[in-house]
């Protein structure tokens, strides 16, 4: 299968800031989540991956395509919603999205027909006909969808889409996200802070600090471990088990009230053995699935104490 | 009668090339211009429909019969640049069109859906150029060539000198907007206030033309006027139409706004180099 994206030893340095250093990655198509706190270099990746902003070492490819080279072929398929507001006050809803599709390459027709598509499609119906001026919060960021949509892009790029909602826009707009990662032959890169939205949407991540790749794959492998590890929770205290435990060979390691641990080689046999001989009752025992926040900041903290 | 199943999608359209894109965010431009009812549109206005007027009078006082003799005179056709409050009026519709050309981008952040868009900057600069350049080549272009019809139309013009006539306002026209629409472009590129560039845009070339007023009074030299795209523009216009009296050389102060023209371009293609797309 071709890859949506791939990095070779991407580096990127302002000045003395090195924003990307040595990135390597390979990521299919398909919802990717990329996450990372505030200068982790998630801006400057998205830079160069729509061919704003060169490498200063390496080299990045979007549909196979070089991204210092071919910015303006990459761009044609490429949707961009910006977090900050970035609408004209003095437009109509449906002008301003149709003429984002003109700038976009799209005949004026064509354009006005797919700005009422995609508005319809994010939910604003007699409202485009108004001044973007007189919109809500949530009203612009549908703008604002809806603007990166409008060219039918191949790829859309996502920057903080329910930042400043209420409950109910974040989970329309949630809705709609996951309704356009579920569209085949289409992908999307969702960055944000809000990781609870990576996993309603994103079947993969790409995680970044301080400008290094921290982990990157699908989500259900990256949560489960990877390694097939377990986690077992009792009743009461689970110490005398991973005493038990320690005796035959398994290293568990004690987070909260769970133990976790990479799956024995027999299986869960030798676990429940371990919990006979220690007198301890397991509650439950199944493969280790992380959450997405849990997952981050597993990477993250030994990356920064380094 | 065949039957398929219904189409639920359809393939989008062919995009079209980058001129078509470069020419839609100028048509948008240049009509988000006559949309605003400001001071565009009243001194467009002004300059485009009374000043082709004021060569009916002058013409009219010149000669006394508004039909009948069709005198060669070409340097006549100088008259609107003598006129102070055309300068005036132009310099207003530079500084009110070219205020908000990139900065109004600027300022509502618009900028980054343009350049994440598959247009280069260049690409971005060269439109809004156009619709700088577009208003007030109007305002500098359009009252020449109207007078010079009404005039030859009244008889007042024979054929080869209003054809004549019209080549030098297309001429001093062209090149004039290029200096003024490249000077309000830079300056637009330099802030994300739409009132200071604007400022900036009228100041500077008020500004410029009064100093080396001064300077030229004081030193009694001239040549320290070519520093100022407005005697730049007189003096090329004297030259063209055969003025007597210029303390200028035409196409020295031609070739200057030429390079005033491609300087600011260039600096403003610069400052745009620099422009963040994807902002944290």
């Amino acid at each position: 299968m071709s890859l949506l994206l791939e990095t070779r030893e991407l580096s990127r340095r302002f000045g003395s800031i090195e924003a990307l250093t040595g990135v390597s990655v390979r990521v299919a198509p398909g919802a990717i989540g990329l996450i990372g706190p505030n200068g982790a270099g998630k801006t400057t990746l998205l830079r160069v991956l729509l061919g704003l902003v060169p490498a200063s070492s390496g080299s990045a490819y979007v549909f196979e395509r070089d991204a210092g080279l071919e910015g303006i072929r990459i761009r044609e398929r490429v949707g961009y919603m910006p977090e900050h507001d970035c609408l004209d006050p003095h437009m109509t809803g449906i002008g301003f999205v149709a003429y984002m599709g003109r700038v976009g390459g799209l005949p004026k027709e064509a354009a006005f027909q797919r700005a009422h598509e995609v508005l319809q499609f994010a939910g604003l119906r007699e409202e485009r006909y108004r001044l973007i001026s007189e919109y809500s919060v949530g009203m612009r960021q549908r703008v604002k969808l809806a603007q990166a949509l409008v060219h039918d892009p191949s790829l859309i790029i996502l920057d903080e889409p329910t930042a400043g909602l209420d409950p109910a826009g974040r989970d329309g707009m949630l809705t709609l996200l996951r309704t356009l990662a579920g569209r085949p032959g289409r992908s999307m890169i969702l960055s944000t802070h809000l990781l609870g939205d990576i996993e309603t949407v994103c079947d993969q991540v790409v995680m970044l600090n301080l400008g290094r790749l921290l982990a990157a794959g699908r989500l259900d492998e990256l949560k489960a471990g990877g390694a097939g590890e377990l986690v077992v929770r009792t009743k009461g205290d689970p110490t005398p088990l991973v005493a038990a435990l320690e005796r035959r060979g398994i290293h568990a390691r004690l987070e909260g009230l769970e133990l976790r641990f990479p799956g024995p080689a027999g299986g869960t046999r030798s676990v429940f053995e371990a919990a006979r001989d220690s007198g301890t009752q397991i509650r439950s025992i199944g493969p280790s699935v992380r959450t997405v926040e849990e997952l981050f900041l597993k990477l993250v903290q030994p990356a920064e104490a380094s | 009668m065949s039957i398929r199943p219904p189409e639920y999608d359809r393939a989008p359209p062919a995009l079209r090339p980058r001129s078509a894109r470069v020419r839609a965010i100028v048509e948008e431009g240049v009509r988000e211009r006559t949309r605003a009812l400001n001071i565009v549109l009243l001194a467009f206005i002004f300059i485009v429909v009374l000043l082709p007027l004021g060569f009916i009078f002058y013409f009219e006082a010149t000669f006394g019969s508004l039909v009948g003799s069709a005198p060669s005179r070409l340097s006549l056709l100088d008259f609107p640049f003598e006129l102070d409050f055309w300068m005036f009026f132009l310099i207003l519709l530079t500084a009110s069109v070219g205020a908000a050309s990139v900065a109004g981008d600027r300022a509502t952040r618009a900028l980054t859906l343009y350049l994440a868009r598959p247009i280069t900057r260049t690409d971005y600069l060269a439109a809004k150029t156009g619709v700088v350049g577009i208003w007030v080549g109007l305002g500098a272009i359009l009252p020449g060539l109207i007078g010079v019809v009404i005039l030859l139309a009244l008889g007042y013009l024979s054929l080869p000198v209003a054809l004549e006539g019209a080549g030098g306002y297309l001429l001093v026209g062209l090149i004039g907007t290029g200096a003024f629409t490249g000077l309000a472009i830079l300056l637009s590129s330099l802030t994300a206030r739409s009132t200071v560039a604007g400022a900036g845009i009228f100041g500077s070339l008020i500004g410029v033309h009064a100093v080396v007023a001064v300077l030229s009074g004081i030193s009694g030299q001239s040549s320290y006027l070519y520093l100022s795209p407005i005697e730049d523009v007189l003096a090329m216009a004297k030259g063209v139409f055969g003025v007597s009296g210029n303390s200028l050389d035409p196409w020295v102060a031609g070739a200057g706004m030429v390079a005033l023209a491609g300087v600011t371009l260039g600096l403003a293609h610069e400052l745009l180099r620099g422009a963040e797309v994807v902002e944290e």
